[in-house]
């Protein structure tokens, strides 16, 4: 049939030679007037014919359910004349009743109602004697619906031969019509003797059942029905037929049925048997065609695609260079990079590159997948000018509660690299998508990391992905040499020699990197280290003699404070706006407790260089020891509010809170900066709370809570803080299984002196021993100061105020030493535990150890 | 492949491998094997087509390959299931009473002594039925692809029939089928023969009428492929059958085994040509099925049949000509095999109708348990039988009345043919062709032309043994192409019973050419197109007054062209092409209404001699018009101005 959709599709139009004929429709079996008619079949654009397809002949067409046949209409017009004119030929060739009745059958088979009424005349006459051709029209008229015309056939058959069972039947038919219904019966009597079901149809036999139901003789329909269920066993099992008679039964109010007891069938339970032909659904060959059409539609619109796919590639070309490149793909084109993703079209295939202006490199590389990545992948390929810019490749689940962390991948050094699977390629991810509620959905997103570096080395690090950082801080200190944090990342997760190699190599860069310096003169530590350093600088010296970076470096390995700070007023004289000579002379008198000294000389490092954390740590530092509490106070409550989520200014207001013992509003800014630091993401938020309450909790001594929380955190961090509560809390043993004495890539000497503190603080001097003999040990192979403040221990040695103030040592570590050296020394314990204390100024641990020591001696 | 093909290649099989029959094993094997690979290429194709999309999405993470698996796992699952449905066919093992090793010792010793003397396979069950017949039945388990379980079907009327050693003789030939004696790649391929014949008829029977299947398609390589392996497994079954004859006559002795061959022919012969016809004529009378049929049956064989059903039934056992519908070879070639064709034969002396022995082997070998089984044979002929018995009860009391009522409402049935007819076949489906012979001649009398009268006369001569049956029934192939199938039949039947090879050979060639015929036939006459070849019309003046008359009296008509098509079956036939040109300006495009208003009209009146094609040469009939344009003498009308 044909179809259209939105006007589009088949239709017929036109309607000619229309011919009608009662009869059943073999499609939804109503009785109707079926009509055959000439159209044609068009291919429609909104109801407009455009293509013509053919002329059809439909047969059959149902006034109710449109159901019909189509056929050809000149095949039609063939088939009609050739077998109508056969069979005429044939009865014009032997004029019997057997060839009139095949031609008169033809011409209805072929809906030639006027020839076949023309016919029929001539053939009743012709053979009016003969009952069987009488009988054949009443049945052809009965067929067509012309009942009325067929009875006088049946009638004269009927007198031709009483006998002949069309006839009877034909007639019984209009008895019944007609509700003589005796009649009809007495002329259907041979359909009731037993065994005539194996000779003719009994459908008679049930009309005339219904019909004397109908009339209300339920006796006589009952005689019938039982008839039919004696003949048709199987008819008993029929639910309508069972509902029929069960009606004649009710109105003769029987007791008893004839219907035979109904057998069990999940068939009939499930109301499956009465329907079954016209219900169950088969897969026929035009079924099979159609879905077949389907597929291969489908299948060709899948290769359409793929091939569309392979066809436009998007080559993503990015940089992190400051000036732009150039980069050719040769037989595409050209394209200049800048600060975001450019997209240049290319279908799957080899190319060779061509990169210039800051820096020129030439490759090939291949875009490519296999063909069913096509449907499903989603690669993005990337070519990254000289591997110089950071991107990061995300995985981020969205479900409507808790979804977990995202899964960050870096990328960066490769010049060229195919990441996949990327459904956002340099375009932001959605806030949020629509979903349902138990779903969950993970879109990935690629993009350039547009925060410091640092900060991601920092991420990897936090997270145990140590091999990450070192990459990326490697990758990043040769783009980058000024970048501090990157460079102490690397330095610390790098072997030692890979570390020295790296730096060395970048000491003679100009202008000298101060840090880069730095870090590579605390590479190792020891005399021997620092008078080697001490050839290398002077040679370096003796090129640039007003060099001020090379004269404050000079100062960091010479072999006495007096010494340094000769070189570091070199320096400062040399350039006096290097902040760095300004820090270490700050750093000098810090480290004899001269807070006061040391201050204007920290303010104008970080007046000079604001950024400088490790300046701006050492004021605050010198503050706080100068109990400048109130201004502190007031300048990082005004930074907080316009930088809500800094950490190190909240963490230096809780310090400032906490030596105040402003306990309830040091937590009042950690609850604060909890809420702001929810907008950086859930895992985000948590991290950096948890720092921040681990830091109040030791700072403010709530030691037993800080135990608490870290108890089942079993990050580097949590373990930690364990150690230090557990410190604190005396309980040394605990904390020794943390950190254990022989614990590998551990060679800070002040550590090993603080436990040994704590051993003494727990009452056990045995146990400290170890420990303060492991420190002194890594500090004798340190610098010039520390080995000379391990004289100091000697059973002998009576330390002066003279000799602590020679030692050039970072106050922190001063004042664990002198804490120690306190116990150790009765005599002098007064002096030395005071100087302790007026260097613990650092509130981090083992701040609250040294103040406890150093109080119980007072 | 007709019957005159299959039988040319089975003889040219024989030819080729009269003498090489190891060379006709090697290549039945190839052949199996080929076979085997047809159906089972099946779930090669099911299985490569799923790889297509399991390789791949194997080879990819499972969240991106998940689509892929998934098809590629439907295909496996559905096409497998649907190559499987196609493959499964289901063969009910034969029903009957199973005789167990306590029951009947002796008949189970005999069992077991042959087959360890001829190293065959036993059997799984031995039942014994109601035929007159003894035959390993093979189940395979898996459908076509064999594993197979052995039913011996004993018949009841054939052990009572037989003396111990002809029945020792008879089971020597079933065990030989199963021996590797002879070979057991003979006699496998013997039993993949026969039990893929009964699977491939089932083959071609469709699940659902008009549901998709792949059946089709295996059809069609089974069509191609049988034939073939059947034409050299026929010959390697009917050596088969000669081997085990002779392997019986080695085992059981070659009297017994003549004896057996002779007594089951001429007995099976009584009991299906006399007993069990009297016994269902009782079905017109009796309701139920009688009781003690088997006591009766047994009675009747002791009786023997009457001098003239003797006569009868020796000279057909002895006439009758293998054929090439069965392995087994006749009667007389399987004793002039075994050496103990009695003499005379060949000059139309037959021996004597061999007497039943006493005591028979169902007395011998089933002993004390004969009763019981008898009893039970008995009870499941009557449980089978019952339903058909009671419907044809009841369809003689219809036709009893129908009979009736012929003769109360047609007081003179002589001066009319249809009544007679009705009066016939009545009589017929009620008794015989014999009780109707009257009634058919009385018919031939007035119409002697009568299809039916002349197939039913025929068919009882031919029954009874007169060749006169012939000419009624050549007169049915005449006239009525739709019964030449029937009426050819019957005459192979009796060409065959009588020993008339050559007959027999051409009734084959005959029924071949006629179904090839008749399908084609009936397609050439239903169409007719340009490809078609047209010849000239061949009428007569006279023939064509008629339609030029008509033609002259349409004034649009300009011209006319006649052919006919040339008929390549059923040449009598004639199919005539009318091609009308109406008169039309040169610049006006063609009124195909008009046009068909006219072939319309004119169709209706046109007569000639055949069927009728009336058309302009306009859409589709444009290229037959052209056509008919150049066929000489197309031209018979032409309007001048």
């Amino acid at each position: 049939m044909p179809s259209t959709y939105n006007g589009i599709g088949t239709h017929y139009y036109g309607h000619k030679n229309s011919e009608t004929r009662s009869a059943t429709c073999h499609s939804c079996g109503r009785a109707a007037n079926l009509e055959s008619y000439d159209t044609r079949l068009w291919f429609v654009v909104v109801f407009i014919p455009v293509i013509p397809l053919g002329r059809k002949r439909i047969i059959d067409q149902c006034p109710f359910c449109k159901r019909h046949y189509a056929v050809d209409a000149d095949q039609w017009e063939t088939s009609k004349q050739l077998n109508v004119s056969g069979a005429m030929e044939r009865y014009q060739s032997d004029q019997t009743p057997e060839t009139a009745m095949e031609a008169h059958q033809q011409l209805l088979n072929f809906h030639q109602n006027a020839e076949a009424t023309e016919f029929r005349r001539e053939i009743e006459e012709k053979f009016r004697q003969n009952a069987k051709l009488q009988a054949y029209l009443g049945v052809a008229l009965s067929g067509k619906g012309m009942a009325a015309d067929a009875t006088q056939y049946f009638q004269r058959a009927l007198e031709l031969r009483p006998d002949l069972p069309e006839a009877r039947v034909g007639m019984a038919l209009d008895h019944i019509r007609n509700n003589r219904l005796a009649e009809a019966r007495k002329l259907l009597d041979f359909l009731e003797t037993p065994g005539a079901v194996q000779l003719y149809s009994l459908e008679p036999l049930e009309t005339l059942a219904n019909a004397y139901q109908r009339a209300g003789q339920h006796e006589e329909a009952l005689q019938l029905y039982h008839c039919l269920i004696e003949a048709l066993p199987h008819a008993g099992q029929i639910s309508g037929f069972r509902k029929t008679v069960q009606k004649s039964e009710k109105a003769l109010k029987r007791k008893e049925t004839m219907l035979p007891k109904r057998k069990f069938s999940w068939k009939n339970f499930f109301g499956r048997n009465q329907q079954r032909s016209a219900k169950v659904p088969v897969l026929t060959w035009r079924g099979l065609a159609i879905l077949t059409g389907l597929i291969v539609i489908g299948v060709s619109i899948a290769a359409v695609r793929n091939e569309y796919v392979r066809r436009h590639r998007t080559l993503y070309i990015v940089s992190g260079l400051k000036e732009p490149a150039t980069v050719e793909i040769r037989g595409v084109g050209t394209m200049r990079t800048s600060a975001r993703a450019e997209g240049m079209k290319l279908g799957e295939g080899k190319y060779h590159a061509v990169v210039s202006g800051p820096l020129r490199e030439e490759f090939d590389f291949e875009v490519r997948t296999d063909y069913w990545d096509r449907f499903s992948g989603d690669p993005v390929w990337v070519l990254n000018v000289g591997g110089s810019a950071l991107l990061l490749e995300s995985h981020v689940t969205y479900q409507r509660d808790s979804p977990p962390p995202p899964k960050l991948v870096p990328h960066f050094g490769r010049p060229f690299e195919k990441i996949e699977p990327i459904t956002h390629p340099f375009v932001a991810l959605p806030e949020t998508i629509r979903m349902e509620s138990n779903q969950r959905r993970t879109l990935s997103h690629l993009d350039f990391f547009r925060e410091p570096p640092a900060r991601m080395i920092t991420y990897f690090q936090l997270n145990g992905r140590a091999a990450d950082a070192l990459r990326l801080s490697e990758w990043r200190i040769r783009l980058q040499p000024e970048d501090e944090e990157a460079l102490s990342a690397f330095t610390s997760l790098a072997a030692p020699k890979r570390a020295e190699e790296v730096l060395r190599a970048g000491l003679q860069r100009r202008p000298v990197k101060i840090s880069w310096h730095r870090i590579y003169q605390n590479l190792h530590r020891g005399r021997e280290w620092n008078t080697w350093l001490a050839v290398e600088y002077d040679e370096m010296l003796k090129a640039e003699p007003k060099n001020s970076a090379l004269l404050y470096l000079r100062g960091r390995i010479a072999s006495g404070p007096g010494e340094s700070e000769q070189w570091f007023a070199k320096a400062r004289d040399a350039d006096p706006k290097n902040p760095y000579p300004h820090f270490a002379l700050g750093f000098h008198r810090a480290a004899v407790g001269d807070w006061a000294g040391a201050r204007p000389m920290y303010a104008r490092a970080v007046e000079l260089a604001p950024a400088g954390a490790e300046f701006s740590e050492a004021l605050f530092g010198c503050r706080l020891a100068l109990q400048e509490y109130e201004p502190l106070e007031k300048e990082l409550r005004a930074k907080l509010a316009s930088q809500p989520r800094d950490f190190q200014t909240a963490s230096h207001l809780v310090d400032v809170l906490a030596a105040q013992e402003r306990s309830t509003e040091a937590a009042g800014v950690l609850t604060t900066y909890s809420k702001q630091v929810q907008s950086l993401g859930a895992e985000n938020a948590r991290l950096l709370t948890l720092a921040l309450r681990r830091q109040f909790l030791y700072s403010s001594g709530d030691f037993a809570a800080l135990a608490r929380e870290a108890a089942s955190d079993r990050t580097p961090a949590g373990r930690n803080a364990l150690f230090t509560a557990q410190v604190e809390l005396g309980k040394v043993a605990e904390a020794e299984r943390v950190h254990p004495i022989d614990e590998p890539k551990n060679s800070d000497p002040f550590h090993f002196i603080a436990m040994s503190l704590a051993w003494i603080a727990a009452g056990d001097s045995k146990k400290a021993d170890p420990w303060l003999q492991r420190g002194l040990q890594l500090l004798a192979a340190g610098s010039g100061d520390e080995a000379r403040a391990v004289a100091l221990f000697g059973p002998d040695a009576v330390p002066t105020a003279e000799q602590l103030q020679a030692l050039g040592l970072h106050p922190k570590g001063k004042a664990i030493l002198l804490a120690a050296l306190g116990l150790l020394k009765p005599e002098q314990r007064k002096m030395l535990h005071a100087e302790a204390r007026r260097l613990n100024v650092d509130r981090s641990y083992p701040y609250q150890l040294v103040r406890r020591v150093t109080a119980e001696q007072r | 492949m007709t019957r005159e093909e299959f039988d040319a290649h089975v003889r040219q099989v024989e030819q080729q491998f009269a003498h090489h029959p190891q060379a006709l094993r090697v290549r039945l094997i190839w052949l199996a094997a080929l076979g085997y690979a047809g159906m089972l290429a099946w779930f090669g194709t099911v299985i490569l087509v799923a790889a297509l999309f399991l390789v791949p999405g194997l080879g990819k993470p499972l969240e991106d390959g998940w689509l892929l698996l998934l098809i590629g796992g439907l295909i496996l699952a559905f096409g497998g299931w649907a190559v499987a449905r196609v493959l499964w066919v289901r063969l009910t093992p034969p029903e009957g009473r199973v005789v167990t090793r306590a029951e009947a010792p002796a008949l189970h010793g005999m069992l077991d002594d042959l087959r360890h003397r001829l190293r065959a396979a036993g059997f799984h069950r031995v039942i014994v039925t109601s035929a007159c017949n003894a035959a390993v039945n093979e189940v395979p388990r898996l459908g076509v692809l064999g594993w197979p379980r052995h039913y011996l079907q004993l018949g009841l009327p054939l052990l009572e029939s037989l003396s111990a050693a002809e029945l020792r003789a008879v089971l020597a030939h079933e065990f030989a089928h199963l021996s590797a004696r002879d070979g057991r790649i003979s006699g496998w391929l013997y039993r993949l023969r026969r039990s893929w014949d009964q699977i491939f008829e089932k083959l071609h029977q469709p699940y659902v009428q008009g549901a998709v299947s792949l059946r089709p398609l295996l059809v069609k390589f089974i069509d191609w492929f049988w034939p073939r392996f059947n034409a050299h497994a026929f010959v390697l079954s009917r050596v088969n059958e000669f081997q085990a004859d002779a392997v019986a006559a080695w085992a059981a002795g070659p009297e017994p085994m003549a004896g057996a061959l002779f007594r089951i022919d001429v007995y099976d012969r009584l009991l299906s040509d006399r007993f069990w016809p009297d016994l269902w004529q009782r079905a017109n009378r009796e309701p139920a099925p009688p009781s003690g049929v088997f006591d009766q049956l047994r009675t009747t064989l002791h009786a023997g049949p009457s001098p003239e059903e003797s006569t009868k039934w020796r000279e057909q056992a002895f006439r009758i000509v293998t054929s090439n519908a069965d392995t087994h070879p006749c009667l007389t070639s399987r004793l002039r095999a075994i050496e103990r064709l009695p003499e005379g034969v060949s000059e139309g002396v037959f021996p004597p109708w061999p007497p039943i022995v006493e005591p028979s082997a169902a007395e011998t070998l089933l002993g004390a348990a004969l009763g019981p089984i008898r009893v039970d044979v008995e009870a499941t002929w009557r449980k089978d039988c019952g339903k058909a018995w009671t419907e044809r009860h009841a369809r003689a009391a219809s036709l009893q009345h129908r009979l009736q009522s012929l003769s109360q409402a047609v007081p003179d049935p002589a001066a009319d043919v249809d009544s007679l007819w009705d009066q016939a076949r009545t009589v017929i489906n009620l008794e015989s062709d014999a009780a109707a012979e009257p009634l058919l001649r009385k018919i031939l009398e007035l119409r002697p032309d009568h299809v039916g009268a002349n197939f039913c006369l025929g068919r009882h001569l031919l029954e009874v043994g007169y060749d006169a049956g012939q000419t009624h029934l050549e007169r049915v192939i005449e006239q009525d192409e739709d019964m030449v199938a029937q009426a050819c039949g019957l005459l192979h039947a009796h060409f065959r019973r009588t020993g008339r090879t050559d007959r027999v050979r051409e009734i084959e060639a005959r029924l071949d050419r006629h179904e090839a015929a008749l399908a084609a036939s009936q397609t050439e006459r239903s169409n007719i197109t340009a490809a078609d070849t047209l010849i000239p019309h061949e009428l007569s003046a006279a023939e064509l007054e008629g339609v030029l008359a008509l033609l002259a009296a349409e004034p649009e008509i300009v011209a006319a062209f006649l052919g006919q098509k040339q008929m390549r079956h059923f040449r009598k036939q004639r199919l005539f092409a009318l091609c009308l040109e109406v008169q039309r300006p040169w610049h006006r495009l063609p009124d195909r209404d008009f046009e068909r208003t006219m072939t319309k009209r004119l169709f209706g009146k046109v007569r000639l001699p055949g069927r009728v094609l009336v058309f302009a040469p306009s859409g589709s009939f444009a290229a037959l018009a052209r056509k008919l344009r150049t066929v000489p003498d197309a031209r018979i009308f032409s309007r001048t101005k």
